[in-house]
């Protein structure tokens, strides 16, 4: 308690202090006089007398000095001062300033830029229900180690997967928006109907697909992200039921993502219809070599995630035989030793 | 290394130093009443020999004991007209001024015990 109280006290002794240093003087200059006048009742000569009070305070400067050192905190009075000296230096050298203080605010920038990306790339949690359970699904082939998959591959690993709990795809893609003024583009993507149940997002606004809503039977339907709600519908909460016409048809809005909600994977997209299409359908039947298929994969709850991580290629290499056995013997040109992975 | 060891040492000892000061100190102005600093050194002087070499060390001391709250200063006139800063025990002071009396007497008490002759205590 003392302590603190005096440490208290040398803080607030921070600062101009000539108030403080004539006082000293003072005190120092009285301590003098009364030892002369002692002296001299003793007999002494006054100039012998002063010389020998001197003499036996041990100097006027080393006291002022030591009593200073105790009045604040030394190191902090240094530092302000070192302050004020470099802050009349940078007054005198404006352009030496300039730059400095440039360079400093580029280096800050930078670094919480840099900062920023690792934040949302590494550190926060992906914006999904169970992150950790969550895998992308590749073709592989020895020129190509993670490969999209073609659609027809996707049926068929869904049908034969006993590994995952649900396994899903999108397409990264872009849409021909028809507005107002005439035709833009627009990020997009196509995913199947249970997307983003295997996400786990549920829509801000409205629903996700409905089971049934990606075959060519279905009425199109779209799902806005929370952005392209924001910026192109103004926030309007009477969106639902709206049309939007995109590679010149006609989706109805059924829902609107969550502000959270990303998906770097596919672009961020700004409109997320649904796929509509089946096996059969001719434009991939002739996209099965490049059409950017990802699949991914929940792993069953059953299942804990150090485990899938671990085991998931061996699963993978036991069940994959007959899935790509099927899938070689329908595209064997081109489906030539494809093999599958779940890297974690 | 051993430049650190003496100074860490030369620091143990001027604490020890200091805290019997301090003592010196209280002591002094609770038998003499209020009194200006030249006074409080001359009386330290007398009573305990040679140990205060230079009257200016008592000064940081005293400015110590104030930061804390154990004494209090305030200028005034005095015996022989000159002008001084007189220093007098505050409430708190005079309970450290106990408290440390007593603290001592109960160390000396036990090193005497210890360090006696007959050595009874060991």
């Amino acid at each position: 308690m003392r302590r603190l109280r005096a440490s208290l006290v040398r803080l607030a002794g921070l600062g101009p202090a000539t108030r403080r240093e004539r006082e000293l003087a003072d005190e120092i200059e009285s301590h003098l006089q009364l030892h002369i006048d002692d002296n001299i009742r003793a007999g002494m000569r006054p100039e012998q007398a002063r010389r020998d009070a001197l003499l036996k305070l041990g100097g006027v400067e080393p006291t002022k000095e030591a009593y200073r050192d105790r009045r604040s905190v030394p190191l902090l009075e240094n530092l302000w001062r070192d302050t004020r000296y470099a802050i009349r230096q940078l007054r005198k050298n404006p352009g030496f300033t300039g730059t400095a203080v440039l360079v400093l605010g580029l280096g800050i920038c930078a670094s919480a830029a840099i900062f920023a990306f690792v934040d949302a790339t590494l550190i926060k949690p992906l914006p999904y229900r169970d992150p950790a359970r969550l895998v992308g699904l590749f073709e592989t082939v020895q020129f190509c180690p993670r490969c999209p998959l073609s659609y027809p591959d996707y049926l068929d690993w869904k049908r034969l997967n006993k590994v995952f709990t649900a396994v899903d795809a999108f397409e990264g893609t872009g849409f021909t928006l028809r507005s107002g003024a005439g035709s833009e583009m627009a990020g997009g993507a196509r995913v199947t109907a249970a997307f983003f149940r295997t996400l786990g997002v549920a829509p801000a606004l409205g629903r996700d697909f409905r089971a049934g809503e990606d075959t060519p039977e279905a009425p199109p339907t779209v799902v806005l992200s929370y952005a392209a709600w924001q910026k192109r519908f103004a926030g309007n909460a009477h969106v639902l039921g709206q049309t939007v016409t995109l590679n010149g048809d006609v989706h109805t809005i059924v829902g609107v993502l969550p502000a959270g909600f990303h998906f770097a994977a596919a672009g961020d997209p700004e409109f997320w219809a649904a796929l509509r299409t089946n096996a059969n359908s001719t434009r991939h039947a002739a996209a099965i070599a490049c059409t950017p298929w990802r699949a991914y994969g929940t792993a069953s709850p059953s299942t804990p995630p150090t485990r899938i991580s671990n085991s998931s290629p061996a699963n993978w290499k036991s069940s994959t035989p007959p899935m790509l056995a099927r899938a070689d013997r329908r595209f064997l040109s081109s489906n030539w030793k494809w093999g599958a992975s779940a890297p974690s | 290394m051993w430049y650190v060891l003496l100074v860490s040492n030369m620091n143990d000892k001027a604490d020890v130093w200091q805290g019997t000061l301090a003592l010196m100190v209280l002591k002094t102005i609770e038998t003499m009443g209020p009194l200006h600093g030249y006074g409080i050194a001359r009386r330290i002087e007398q009573t305990s020999g040679n140990l205060l070499s230079n009257y200016g060390t008592l000064y940081p001391a005293l400015l110590k004991l104030e930061q804390e709250g154990s004494i209090a200063s305030a200028w005034g006139v005095s015996e022989n007209n000159r002008k001084a800063k007189f220093y007098k025990l505050t409430r708190q002071g005079r309970k450290q001024l106990e408290k440390e009396a007593r603290d001592w007497q109960q160390a000396t008490a036990i090193l005497a015990r210890f360090l006696s002759p007959s050595g009874d205590a060991v």
